[in-house]
Formats: C-alpha cells, sequence, structure tokens
C-alpha cells in the first residue's frame, strides 16, 4: 500500500514539477529569434565570431534581477571586448507582469545603458527551451554552441564569482571547475499552456 | 388625527431588535475574534526568527518526524512570496491540528533579520515557526537541500512523516496544489 502511494506521489511530483533546466551541459544551445530594444532581431548565427555567448534570461521587475544589473554590465562591457557576446532575454511578457512589456524594456536599456541586446521572449518558448526557471538564470554557450555554464551570476555578490570564472576558463580553454551553479531569485511567470 | 406611536405594534420589532443585538454581543462577530486574536499575540514574546543553516534545516525537518512538514522560502522582496503567505497561513491553521507544521524560512540577506524581514513578519506572520537563512555560500545551501531546486522562489518543499522530501512546488499558483498533495499524504508514519 505504502510503496503504490509512493509510486502515485512520485508519478504526480513529476507531472507537476514546472520546467527545471530542459537543457543539460553539452546540450547545443536552442537557436532563437528574438526581436530587440534595438529593433533588430537577434540569433546564434549573428553572435558566430563569438568566443562564447551568454545568455541572461532576466526581466524588469524582479529584484534580483535589478540587483545584478549593474554586475551584469560591467561583466558584459568587461568580457564582450575578449570577444564574448551578452544576451539579455526578457522572459516575461507584458500580459503575465506588467512591468515588464516592451516599452518598459527599452526605457530600462537606454537608463542602465546595456552594452548587449536586450530582447524580447514574447511567447517564452526560447525560456522553456533552455529550461530557465527563475531570474536571473545564465546560459553560457560555448565555442561550439554547447551548454557549457548554468546558474548564478555570482554567490549573492560576493565570491565566488561563477560566471566570470567560467569564463576566465573558456578564454584560458580550461575546464569550467562548477559548471552548474544555483541562486536565489524570482519564479519565472510561465503562461499555462494545455500541455501543462 | 394626531400620530400617537403605538406602543404595543412596535413592542414585538423592539425587542426582537434588542435581543438579536444581544445575541451579536454573546457571539462574537468575526472581527471581534480578529482583535482578540491580535491582543493576545501582542502580549506573547518577540516573534522568533531563527538564523539557519544547512545542518540547522536538516535538524529542524528531523525534530518534526511523525508530523508532515512543508518548507516555505520566501524574501521580503519577492511579490509572489508575499502573495502566498496568507494561505500559507491559512494551512497552518486549518490543518496543523491534523499533523502538520509549516516551516517558514526567509531568503532575504541575514543582516536584515531585524529590520525588514521583523517588520514584515509582524504584519503578516502566520504563526509558524520561522527562520532566516544564514550560510556562506548559497549554491551549496540550495543544492543540498533539493538538487532539483535552481533558487527560485517562492518555493515550498513538502516532507513526509518520515522526514523525506516528496513533493516541489515553485510559484505563487501552486499553493492550492500544495493544499491537494498535504491531504493526500498518507495519515499514519509508515
Amino acid at each position: 500500500m505504502m510503496n503504490r502511494l509512493t509510486a502515485v506521489a512520485v508519478f504526480m511530483a513529476v507531472l507537476s514539477v514546472p520546467a527545471v533546466a530542459k537543457v543539460e551541459l553539452g546540450d547545443k544551445g536552442p537557436d532563437f529569434m528574438l526581436f530587440g530594444v534595438d529593433y533588430k532581431y537577434h540569433y546564434l548565427d549573428k553572435y558566430q565570431d563569438a568566443k562564447a555567448v551568454v545568455l541572461v534570461f532576466t526581466c524588469n521587475h524582479c529584484p534580483v534581477a535589478k540587483a545584478y544589473q549593474d554586475a551584469l554590465i560591467a561583466l558584459g562591457k568587461k568580457y564582450q571586448a575578449k570577444g564574448i557576446q551578452f544576451i539579455a532575454i526578457n522572459t516575461n511578457p507584458a500580459d503575465m507582469v506588467a512591468a515588464d512589456g516592451f516599452p518598459q524594456m527599452i526605457e530600462r536599456a537606454k537608463e542602465k545603458g546595456f552594452p548587449y541586446p536586450y530582447v524580447y521572449d514574447e511567447t517564452q518558448q526560447v525560456s522553456r527551451a533552455y529550461g530557465a526557471t527563475h531570474t536571473p538564470h545564465i546560459f553560457v554557450l560555448g565555442p561550439e554552441r554547447t551548454v557549457v555554464y548554468m546558474g548564478a551570476v555570482d554567490n549573492r555578490h560576493k565570491a565566488p564569482h561563477y560566471l566570470a570564472d567560467a569564463l576566465d576558463a573558456i578564454l584560458a580553454g580550461e575546464e569550467i571547475e562548477r559548471p552548474v551553479t544555483r541562486q536565489f531569485g524570482c519564479t519565472i511567470k510561465y503562461r499555462k499552456q494545455a500541455k501543462d | 388625527m394626531s400620530f400617537r406611536p403605538n406602543l404595543g405594534l412596535w413592542a414585538l420589532p423592539a425587542a426582537l431588535l434588542i435581543s438579536t443585538a444581544s445575541c451579536k454581543r454573546d457571539a462574537p462577530a468575526p472581527q471581534a475574534e480578529a482583535a482578540q486574536a491580535a491582543t493576545a499575540s501582542e502580549t506573547k514574546p518577540a516573534l522568533q526568527i531563527k538564523p539557519i543553516d544547512l545542518e540547522g534545516y536538516r535538524q529542524a525537518i528531523r525534530s518534526h518526524k511523525g508530523k508532515v512538514v512543508l518548507v516555505d522560502f520566501w524574501a521580503t522582496w519577492c511579490a509572489p512570496c508575499v502573495e502566498s503567505f496568507p494561505k500559507i497561513a491559512r494551512l497552518h491553521r486549518e490543518l496543523g491540528p491534523q499533523g502538520l507544521v509549516v516551516l517558514s524560512v526567509s531568503v532575504d540577506a541575514i543582516e536584515e533579520k531585524d529590520g525588514k524581514v521583523r517588520k514584515f513578519l509582524q504584519t503578516y506572520g502566520g504563526g509558524f515557526e520561522t527562520y532566516i537563512l544564514d550560510v556562506q555560500v548559497f549554491d551549496d545551501f540550495i543544492a543540498a537541500v533539493n538538487e532539483k531546486w535552481m533558487g527560485q522562489i517562492p518555493a515550498m518543499f513538502l516532507y513526509d512523516r518520515t522526514g523525506k522530501l516528496r513533493r516541489e512546488f515553485y510559484g505563487v499558483g501552486e499553493v492550492d496544489e500544495v493544499e491537494r498533495a498535504i491531504r493526500s499524504m498518507p495519515a499514519e508514519t509508515p
């Protein structure tokens, strides 16, 4: 009786767990074509010459995402000068969070002076494909555009600086010591879908 | 013709009015009950917000073996967490007598314990065991609690009566699901 209940509980748990990381380390990063605040489309091939691509799943409203804006701008400037491309992706469309709409994105990018594209994942398909769970959530695609790092920017604004360490390792051709890390952030508000 | 009030005609409605008014005084209205409860909690000792690390977390779960344990990870900066709070408090009130324990863990910065966090709980507190995370490396803590958890909050974890993690829920929309899951947990410790 207990075993059957356990089985049912586990089955239900599997059904009820929302999108946790869909991509695994080593998977090819799903491609995308997203519209940015620069009024241009952005896709992986656009950055085929980059040594790596850093996807920052973020949004306008989340206090943690906002707290990381400056750090990410600094990292963006530093590593884009070394050939690594950053792309910020807004995961919350306006119908889920009014403050995360496209006009607000344009405002925010302008106000903060984002040195990288800020694109709108309006259908949330890209966020789902990567399995982004919260903001900010980082996915780094290495030279082969496979996922080499996923997770946190750092240890809540202190060392270890996971993302910087991962990017330094990529530039040095070394293995990334901690390829999966976690940090607290705002759960992404995914729209309910028929298959949820 | 003068209109003299017919006292006889008014006697019955008046009597009813008076009697129902006193009924109200005898059976406290919900507002009165809430006010009494608030007064009672004001006289309790100051709210305990205990710093907790991984070992403390594990001990807290272990200490409630025999009960179903719901852990709610939240932060004052997390709007959906604030939204969930009254729902979690209701679960604590309604299902506590049936063996549910709610552990509330704030992931606000530890420096905020007696400022923002205490202030928040004084308004929203649900009367359950309250903790604040105090660790050096957050990645280690999150991974150790639940490897599948990437750190998103609100996060609610349900432990069975043996202290084993059974269910995980993320987001304020999941609280109804949490309630269903709690109610379907086995009633007896195996």
